[in-house]
């Protein structure tokens, strides 16, 4: 009965009833919940960083006979401390290399990824999926989805682009082909955000059905029916 | 110094970035070395921020800053549960207690909240605009919802060309949006290894 | 050898000393004076760097005084009732405060004390009458010759700083220094009951030189008398041998000034506006045309006028001001200058500078700045500027003894290289000449210590302003000019020397201004209250969410507490969750594959109900081994959990019976994000040498667990890339997704340019999964019911509550409205 997984279900209840709480208002038990989330989740995180990755780092250190393998584990170590001089203002300097790692590999991967994993391929795609010769069944339907999507992937591009002349008066005033353009471009973004809300609210809806069926089972067991 | 920090962060970034395109051994080779010293760097970036968080909290206490009683729970659970974590390991019972009753529950029951939370704003929505896009807005959530649906009858056959009007424009704007993400990427990464935006205190 | 008269002492010297043996004055001029030369158009801004430091630093000085006291001016209270106009203010504190400051050169040039050219007497407590009589002959167009004195002729030294002029900047500071002291109201001063009309008040916002307490100053600003001194005593004893033909030069521009004043050459820029005083020289001119002669220099406009030139060393008396007549003969007694009366001491060049609208930067810092250098320098100076005197006083006299008629002696005066602004002054001059100004009733002046050099200068530039045919029309009956006739004329001075209006307003230019508007509507918005929320409104709300809050956990509850399964799912599988089963029904058995965990322990379970169908399906079919790497801390406590909710984990009969490490291999945490993604897609061994691949084509396929797009893309990025490098890796490695369903439509283009070969997104498309998959292992079917009800409630309410929120908004706009 006193088993790890009744300790868990009970303290999910409780906590889970704390956090409900702040639906009523906010309270120092939502407080404390949330407080002591943050610190486990914290003192987790920690210690997955320690366990998965410093470590195994620390025992190639400590074990490693290779002076390359030694030196090229030794170096991100060093420069991932360096980090620490951050949080001392007149030592700050010293955490700027691990920085520019950090921020260099980074840069570059993200912008790698996002040519070549998002911008060509999805480029392509719109462009593609005019081509209804490809499809063996429904080629107009496809047609007519390919134009909407490409109709609609232009059109929320030209939304953001903020570039505008002057008016007489001063003001800045887009094109006014690029401002239906963005009018149309803004009626798409409120249908993808509109699907989008529909499914953060499904998402959260299941979180909050897990949470009653969890509390309304373990009452189920206490009560023993 | 800066100049060299510079030139050190724009260096990896190019020698990384040209991997992508020429698939050269020593460019690979490189390559890994200088992500591998980045995952390391990444990691150890964690635990500073949490020991930062720890230190914040601690000053507080010792000030007897308001509200310093819920930073009392949270160094201590923190601690805690690291100092377990460390002796006993991650997959230990207590790890797994810290996870079952605490994390997830707690987690969950924000998304929960969450929920709540959606509905009542979406409520007020229309009193706080009253436009167009606002009520497309609102129109495509509740037909969206309305089609995925549970029903006790057979309509799948409405609620299959309402998912499919729907996804057809949202994805769409999605796919700008994407673009949009991947263009703003491009230019950030850019200007990072051009130099002209310097995170990392070089600037 | 001719000796040479010292300017300062009076006393002859040889000619081949530079200095006064007795006084060490400069005995001779070296002074700029090109008469004859016509203006040349040129950027006289580029003469800003050629002048001399102290120069510079008077000016500097200057400016920075000006704007003090233009802060001062503003600050102080406005009681000034016992100044002058202001167009005199600035003066009158000279007048008081500079008694024993009046330097000697002032007084000896004093016309009043020197009545007469020739004489040398000291000077006559009658300022005024002889003083103004100067002006009478001065608006005489006559061209007889009084006497010819040479020294009479002889430029000042200040004359041919109008050569120099401010750069046009400068000339805008003081423009917009004299409007805002202008916009300031004047008390007028009583003076004298009938003083002439340029001394109303009137003209006071046109000559804004108001200094509210004068007095401290008085001293500094004389100062710049001492080099003017100087400097006219430098130039009076001009070189006997100076060639006629530069005399005849000199007066060449003449000509031009003349036809100028009715011609403005063209392409001169209208905005070009010059000092005042400068174009009070024009109106000079104005009176004075010569007729054209052969160019001499640059122009025709330059030629002198060889038939009228007169013979070098006859002076044109009755056209010479007598205050330059008076600088002739006793500008070496300065005993004198000390007994003379305010009245008989501020005569000479001070008129012309300061009777004027503009004074012009150089002169307003040089009263403010008692340094001056000393004469020798400034001569040298001058003429390291190349403005190296061409004439002589003689030949000036020369020719406006023949051809000029009053006033030419001043123009020739100013005949050095004449820059543009200067002949554009003189078109304005002669056109405001000839535009009677309207002149309101005016108060009339009290006497006060007006002083007469101050006076001297507005008539005698009035005179050389006004018509000719006007000059004698009035006499004065009153004041200091009693019984004088024609020296004051009855043209608009006060206009023809008003100033360019400089409006007050910033200047800007249209982009400008509409920042500025943005601006200013931005902080408007900022800065506008908001109405406080009503106590009621609040309340409702709080009732609203607690309504909402208290029915969805109750029922939600009552459904999860009933564990109805009611509710059926319909067998239709999305085009995606086919796609998804087909391919892991396609992979080889036995094989490995790669499962991320890419959420948090907040959607997890939502996750589990997502993933758990395909997972079973995979183990199923595949039995399949499975290496679960996390992007997310807590990902790594999520890989236990879903493996016993979807029942992976659980022993048989009741699981499948996964065992750790041999069925699977949790990997851990994967940090790094963008980069820990790449390099386990590169060397999955290097960060989990517990992998069971040695290259990361060796996974059969690859999961995706994800509950943000963001985390989600980064995976889809980065395996699209490294795809471009090994085009073999999808053909041979689907990636499939199971994503929450917030996270699934910003997924699915990924899908549509199948970079994603199968995808399942939220509870709804599982549920439509498990139940294809023979309901396992049966999550979404125990949350379907419920799931149902909590959509119908949510679209219930916000229908309702959307209707209600548009009524009542469209209620409030309407009273808004109406109120």
């Amino acid at each position: 009965m006193l088993s790890i997984e009744f300790f868990s279900a009970l303290g999910g209840l409780i906590l889970t009833l704390m956090v409900f709480s702040y639906l009523i208002n906010d309270n120092p038990l939502f407080r404390i919940a949330v407080y002591l989330f943050i610190g486990v989740a914290s003192g987790y995180a920690a210690t997955v960083v320690w366990q998965y990755v410093l470590l195994p780092k620390l025992v190639i250190v400590l074990q490693s006979t290779d002076p390359n393998v030694w030196l090229l584990t030794v170096i991100p170590l060093l420069l991932g401390f360096t980090l620490l001089a951050k949080l001392f203002p007149k030592l700050s300097w010293l955490g700027n290399f691990a920085m520019a790692v950090l921020v260099g590999v980074g840069a570059a991967t993200a912008l790698g990824g996002a040519v070549l994993g998002t911008l060509i391929p999805q480029v392509g795609a719109a462009i593609d999926a005019l081509d209804y010769r490809s499809a063996t069944e429904g080629a107009f339907a496809k047609l007519i989805e390919g134009t909407v999507m490409l109709v609609g992937t232009v059109f929320t591009l030209g939304y953001f682009q903020f570039t505008a002349s002057r008016a007489p008066d001063g003001t800045p005033k887009r094109n006014a082909v690029f401002e239906g353009i963005a009018w149309v471009g803004r009626l798409f973004i409120a249908v993808t955000f509109g699907v989008l809300f529909a499914g953060v609210y499904m998402a959260a809806l299941t979180a909050m059905i897990e949470r009653l069926t969890s509390m309304i089972n373990f009452i189920r067991q206490l009560v023993g029916f | 110094m800066r100049v060299f920090t510079a030139a050190f962060a724009i260096a990896i970034g190019l020698i990384i970035l040209l991997g992508f395109f020429f698939p050269i051994p020593l460019l690979m080779q490189l390559r890994l070395i200088l992500t591998d010293w980045a995952v390391v760097i990444g990691a150890i970036a964690i635990l500073v921020g949490i020991f930062n968080l720890v230190s914040v909290h601690m000053e507080k206490i010792r000030l007897r800053q308001k509200g310093s009683s819920y930073g009392v729970i949270l160094v201590l659970a923190l601690i805690g549960t690291f100092i377990f974590g460390v002796a006993f390991g991650v997959e230990s019972p207590f790890m797994q207690l810290a996870v079952d009753a605490v994390i997830v529950p707690v987690e969950a029951a924000l998304m929960a909240i969450l929920a709540i939370t959606l509905v009542y704003a979406s409520i007020r929505l229309l009193r706080q605009r009253q436009d167009l896009t606002t009520v497309l807005f609102l129109a495509v959530a509740v037909l969206l919802l309305a089609a995925v649906m549970p029903k006790p009858f057979d309509n799948s056959a409405i609620d299959q060309f309402i998912v499919y009007l729907t996804g057809m424009f949202s994805r769409g704007g999605a796919r700008g949006l994407l673009i949009g993400i991947a263009l703003g990427t491009l230019l950030t990464g850019l200007r990072v290894l051009f130099g002209v935006d310097r995170p990392y205190g070089g600037n | 050898m001719a000796d040479l008269r010292c300017p300062t002492c009076g006393k002859n010297n040889p000619d081949f000393l530079d200095n006064c043996q007795f006084c060490q004055s400069p005995l001779r001029s070296e002074s700029t004076l090109h008469t004859g030369e016509s203006p040349v158009k040129k950027n006289t801004g580029e003469l800003e760097p050629i002048l001399p430091q102290w120069l510079k630093d008077v000016r500097r000085q200057g400016r920075e005084s000006a704007a003090r006291d233009a802060e001062e001016e503003a600050a102080k209270p406005k009681v000034q009732k016992n100044e002058p106009p202001d167009l005199l203010a600035g003066l009158a504190s000279q007048a008081r405060g500079d008694d024993e400051e009046v330097p000697s050169w002032l007084a000896s040039i004093n016309p009043i004390t020197k009545p007469s050219p020739a004489s040398s007497s000291t000077p006559e407590p009658e300022p005024e009458t002889d003083f103004f009589a100067q002006f009478k002959d001065s608006g005489m167009p006559s061209a007889e010759p009084k006497t010819s004195e040479p020294v009479q002729e002889e430029m000042p030294s200040w004359m041919p700083e109008p050569t120099a002029p401010p750069p046009a900047e400068e000339k805008d500071e003081l423009s917009e220094w004299f409007a805002k002291a202008s916009a300031e109201p004047s008390t007028p001063v009583e003076m004298e009951s009938e003083l002439p009309e340029w001394t109303s008040p009137t003209e006071a916002p046109s000559y804004a030189f108001k200094e509210p307490s004068p007095q401290p100053k008085a001293e500094e600003d004389l100062s710049w008398l001492h080099s003017l001194e100087d400097s006219s005593k430098a130039e009076a004893q001009p070189p006997a041998q100076q060639e006629t033909s530069h005399s005849q030069a000199e007066l060449g521009w003449l000509n031009d000034l003349g036809d100028a004043t009715s011609d403005v050459p063209p392409g001169r820029p209208a905005t070009d506006e010059p000092p005042s005083w400068v174009r009070a020289m024009g109106g000079v001119e104005t009176s004075a045309p010569v007729p054209p002669v052969e160019p001499k220099k640059e122009s025709s406009r330059m030629s002198p006028p060889v038939q009228e030139s007169a013979p070098a060393g006859e002076q044109p008396a009755e056209s010479n001001p007598v205050w330059l007549q008076g600088s002739e003969g006793k500008q070496g007694d300065e005993t004198s200058s000390e007994k003379v009366s305010p009245f008989t001491r501020r005569t000479g060049p001070l008129r012309d500078l300061i009777d004027d609208d503009f004074m012009p930067d150089w002169l307003k810092t040089a009263t403010e700045e008692p340094s001056m250098p000393a004469p020798g320098a400034l001569s040298e100076w001058f003429r390291e500027t190349d403005l190296t005197p061409q004439s002589t006083p003689q030949s000036d006299s020369d020719a406006s003894k023949g051809s000029a008629p009053a006033g030419s002696e001043v123009d020739s005066l100013f005949s050095v290289d004449v820059p543009d602004w200067l002949a554009s002054s003189e078109s304005d001059s002669a056109d405001a000449s000839l535009k009677p100004a309207e002149f309101p009733a005016s108060d009339s002046l009290a006497p006060v210590d007006l002083p007469s050099w101050v006076q001297a200068m507005r008539p005698v530039e009035s005179a050389l302003d006004l018509p000719q045919g006007r000059e004698t029309e009035y006499t004065e009956s009153a004041g200091p000019l009693a019984g004088l006739e024609g020296v004051i004329p009855v043209a608009p001075i006060g206009s023809s020397r008003r100033p360019k209006a400089v409006s007050l307003k910033l200047q800007a230019t249209d982009e400008q201004h509409a920042g500025a508007a943005l601006l200013e509507k931005i902080l408007a918005s900022e800065t506008t209250p908001r109405p406080i929320v009503a106590q009621t409104n609040i309340a409702s709300q709080r009732a609203l969410r607690w309504a909402l809050s208290g029915f969805f956990l109750i029922v939600l509850s009552a459904m999860a507490y009933l564990r109805t399964v009611s509710m059926p799912i319909p067998a239709t599988l999305p085009v995606e969750v086919r796609s998804a089963s087909s391919a892991i029904a396609r992979l080889p058995q036995n094989s490995t594959v790669l499962v991320v965990i890419d959420y948090e322990p907040a959607l997890a379970s939502e996750l589990e109900v997502v993933s758990g169908p395909m997972l079973d399906q995979l183990v199923l079919t595949t039995r399949a081994r499975m290496d679960f790497v996390s992007t997310s801390p807590n990902g790594t406590a999520l890989v236990r959990r879903l493996l016993t909710n979807t029942g992976i984990s659980v022993p048989a009969p009741n699981g499948l019976d996964y065992k750790a490490g041999e069925n699977y291999v949790n990997l851990g945490y994967l940090p790094g994000g963008y980069t820990g993604v790449r390099e386990f897609l590169d060397s999955p061994t290097t960060l989990f040498p517990q992998a069971g691949v040695a290259a990361f084509r060796e996974y059969a396929a690859v999961f995706v667990l994800t509950d943000h797009a963001e985390s989600g893309r980064v995976w889809v990025e980065q395996l699209y890339a490294r795809n471009r490098a090994d085009t073999t890796f999808f053909s041979v490695q689907p990636v499939l997704f199971a994503t929450s369903a917030q996270a699934g439509p910003m997924l699915q283009p990924y899908y549509s340019s199948q970079q994603i070969t199968g995808m399942v997104n939220g509870l709804s498309d599982a549920a439509r999964y498990e139940f294809v998959n023979n309901s396992r292992p049966g999550i979404a079917r125990r949350y379907w019911d419920a799931f149902g009800v909590g959509l119908l409630m949510a679209t219930a309410a916000i229908v309702l509550g959307s209707l209600w929120s548009l009524v009542a908004g469209l209620q409030a706009r309407r009273r808004g409205g109406v109120g």
